[in-house]
């Protein structure tokens, strides 16, 4: 895959100051009724009372306190750090796409992948359970209004979802996102419940994104949750990582690598990759720790099945050389990507910043570059900026 | 019973194996079943093909107990016959031909299909029933040789009946048990309700095991619809596929994660357990990720304050088999020498015709020390017993 110039470094006084940086992993923090607005008639009122919905309530006031909060003498004067340490509805150009452009030139960061923040769960359950003229309303409404959010500049790029409850629905859903203009395609990591993903018949899919140049991307929240019953351990709760209730803790950090690392395995041994092998894949928030293991435990695997499983014996490479040649993921910045990178190759692992998560901490250039410390020259190139073009087919925004 | 003699498979140092089998026939569980339950638990099914090979195997084993006849055909070796045809596999005597021929100093004996006969049941009744059958009759079946060490089989679906099902195994002298992967209660395995269970195990100097099979599915059955059927090991399509190979320790690896984070292991500090026929490359970033948890949660979970770190835990109470195609020596250079284990699976095929050649063509960069713990060693410790004499 030929690379083009990755850009210019980022200018003085920008957070990136002097790099070039681009950000696989950022996203909107929608207001309560963010897609209702772009929502068709007919699933409006649905998408009201799913978990971000405005349930009837007009909420103008609120997003204009919020946006207001944005803009203090304070907050103007402080300069790029102060953009990168707010999150959530509290940052800059959370929901607002013109006060994104702002955060944006602060960072200093030369792309940005967009992700939703409140609606992937809702986007894999109504996937995944139904109904599915829902899921197919939901997932319109969220591409129209991530698209629009990332319009009014290059450098935003927009991901848009992908349900695959339905082979045709998908195909055809793709096509719709791409026409619209998808940066990328999310697809859950969650098994579809009567197809395996790699049915032959998604084919027309792959196909249709490696022309397009769009990678395939799974991000934390696609996948399946973990059990449960391990919360109930008689143990006080313990507040997650948000500090509100949710499920990201300790426990449940532990399994956020399964669906990804199956899924994708499943694409690897089933020959989509093959098939296809132009199509770049994004794994997303979803740690790298797995990494080495993981690569090593499909070639052990082809090793062991290739006798009796055909379509291992039809593989043109190793699994390994496909995660090298068509994967790339994102490390968590409290990871040691330094090991990962010596244990993987140098061209598989890539920046993200998380912006304006709270787990993307208040300094990810600075933890990265705290974990890459026995990595050359040419590595840290590729992590900050050359894997991220080749996952976006070499292109530039 | 005449057994060609030919030098032991395995020979010039202690060998430990971690992961064996019996083969069961389709009446092999019912004796050791409790009267009452004897009508209601789930016959063994294998299916028309199945079970006359079951059958098949069984009727010439008598044969051979009768003649005296060699049970292997021309070029056939005690590591070649797999499954029902391989030597031993349900009869203890035969067992016992079989371990002299393979060299085992000590040999870990787990069930392959009783479990399937109540293992899923909601009755306790049954499931309990179930596992102390299956305890005495893996008991009986290694009661004539020291070498095998039977796998008693431990339900973790209700504390009290778990502790009282542990108590047994124990006064049946198991050496260790197996419990589920996948919680089966209404509460965490973690959860202090069985901290009952967990203090008997360690002051009992019996570890826990977790085997493949012990959290159900590996991955979802959906995945395999992929309009592009494969066989699998046995030619079939519905036993280990590749794709199952890639998911078959993840139940493994959240249970074992919840029991460091949740400070089991910190608790019963004498408790072990050992983690089988679940591969083992996971464990490498396993490691490093339960570090990365304790540091990065630390602050919203306060119990993550423990005295040691998260991995050190695993180091000091869990082993681990790799799979004979893993890479060991790379397995033991990033994650330590202290964890795992050599395993044979005798007689499944997945074990594979030459484990010890495998083992060691990816052991090429590893010391003698290194040789001493997976072979022996960290088998002993796993045990709380010492390693055999030559």
């Amino acid at each position: 895959m030929t690379i083009v110039d990755a850009g210019a470094p980022a200018p003085q006084g920008t957070y990136a100051a002097g790099r070039v940086v681009h950000d696989a992993d950022a996203h909107m923090v929608e207001p309560d009724g963010f897609y209702e607005q772009y929502a068709d008639p007919d699933v409006r009122d649905r998408l009201a009372e799913l978990d971000n919905g405005s349930r009837g309530r007009v909420l103008d006031g609120e997003i204009q306190r919020l946006l207001d909060s944005h803009h203090t003498d304070e907050r103007a004067a402080a300069g790029p750090l102060d953009v990168i340490v707010h999150k959530n509805l509290d940052a800059l150009g959370a929901f607002d796409a013109r006060d994104r452009v702002a955060a944006l030139d602060a960072f200093g960061f030369q792309s940005q992948l967009i992700f939703n923040s409140s609606f992937l769960n809702s986007l894999t359950m109504l996937d995944r359970n139904g109904p599915q003229d829902l899921s197919v309303g939901a997932t319109r409404a969220h591409n129209r209004g991530v698209v629009d959010f990332c319009s009014v500049d290059r450098r935003l790029l927009p991901v848009c979802w992908v349900p695959f409850a339905s082979i045709d629905g998908a195909i055809a859903m793709a096509r719709e996102a791409l026409d619209l203009g998808a940066a990328a395609l999310m697809i859950p990591s969650l098994c579809p419940r009567e197809h395996g993903p790699t049915h032959v018949d998604f084919d027309p899919l792959w196909a249709m994104a490696q022309e397009a140049g769009v990678p395939i991307v799974f991000h934390v929240g696609g996948g399946r949750a973990m059990d449960p019953v391990y919360k109930r351990n008689g143990l006080p709760d313990v507040p997650d990582f948000h500090g509100g209730d949710g499920n990201f803790t300790s426990v449940s950090y532990m399994a956020i690598g399964e669906s990804p690392m199956q899924t994708l395995a499943t694409m690897i041994f089933d020959g989509v990759l093959d098939r296809h092998p132009e199509l770049m894949i994004g794994v997303i928030e979803q740690g790298a720790s797995w990494l080495p293991g993981w690569m090593r435990a499909m070639d052990s695997a082809a090793g062991a099945f290739v006798k009796n499983e055909t379509r291992l014996q039809r593989l043109s490479l190793k699994p390994s050389e496909f995660v090298a040649r068509q994967v790339r993921v994102t490390p968590y910045p409290h990871e040691d990507s330094g090991w990962i990178i010596a244990n993987t190759g140098e061209g598989i692992c890539m920046f993200s910043s998380d912006y304006p998560h709270i787990e993307g901490g208040r300094a990810p250039l600075k933890r990265f570059d705290g974990a890459l410390g026995g990595v050359g020259d040419a590595a840290i190139e590729r992590f900050y900026s050359l894997n991220f073009l080749d996952l976006m087919g070499g292109k530039l925004p | 019973m005449t057994v060609i003699e030919t030098p032991a498979y395995a020979s010039g140092r202690v060998f430990l194996d971690a992961d064996s089998h019996v083969v069961e026939t389709e009446e092999w569980l019912a004796p050791y079943v409790d009267p009452g339950l004897r009508d209601r638990i789930r016959p063994l099914d294998f299916g028309k093909g199945g079970g006359e090979a079951s059958r098949k195997a069984l009727s010439r084993a008598r044969q051979r107990a009768e003649s005296g006849a060699t049970p292997f055909r021309e070029g056939d070796t005690v590591m070649s016959a797999k499954g029902w045809s391989a030597l031993g596999a349900f009869d203890r005597a035969e067992r016992t031909a079989a371990l002299d021929l393979l060299g085992f100093h000590r040999q870990l004996v787990f069930s392959t299909f009783a479990p399937l006969q109540f293992e899923s049941e909601r009755d306790l009744d049954l499931l309990y029933g179930g596992s102390a059958a299956l305890t005495r009759a893996m008991v009986d079946f290694c009661s004539d040789d020291e070498r095998l060490m039977p796998v008693g089989t431990l339900a973790l679906s209700d504390p009290a009946r778990s502790l009282a099902a542990l108590q047994e195994a124990i006064d049946l002298g198991c050496p260790t048990v197996l419990v589920p992967s996948r919680p089966r209660a209404s509460v965490s395995p973690t959860h202090p309700d069985f901290d009952p269970v967990w203090a008997l195990l360690a002051e009992a100097n019996v570890p826990f095991m977790l085997h493949i099979g012990g959290g159900g599915n590996p991955i979802p059955r959906v995945f395999h619809d992929n309009g592009n059927p494969v066989t699998d090991w046995l030619g079939g399509g519905e036993n280990l596929r590749a794709k199952d190979f890639m998911g078959v320790h993840h139940t493994a690896e959240v249970f074992l994660g919840a029991m460091v984070l949740d400070g089991v292991f910190e608790r019963f500090p004498a408790l072990r357990g050992g983690c089988i026929e679940l591969g083992a490359m996971w464990v490498v970033d396993w490691l490093k990720r339960l570090d990365i948890a304790q540091d990065t949660f630390a602050k919203s979970e306060r119990s993550l304050a423990m005295p040691l770190r998260a991995s050190d835990y695993a180091h000091r109470q869990l082993w681990f088999t790799p799979f004979p195609t893993e890479p060991v020596g790379w397995m033991i250079e990033q994650g330590g020498a202290d964890m795992f284990l050599f395993s044979s699976d005798y007689p499944h095929p997945e074990g594979g015709r030459d484990p010890l050649k495998r083992f060691e063509a990816s052991m090429a960069g590893c010391s003698a020390d290194d040789r001493d713990r997976f072979y022996s060693l960290n088998f002993a410790e796993m045990m709380g017993m010492e390693v055999p004499a030559p």
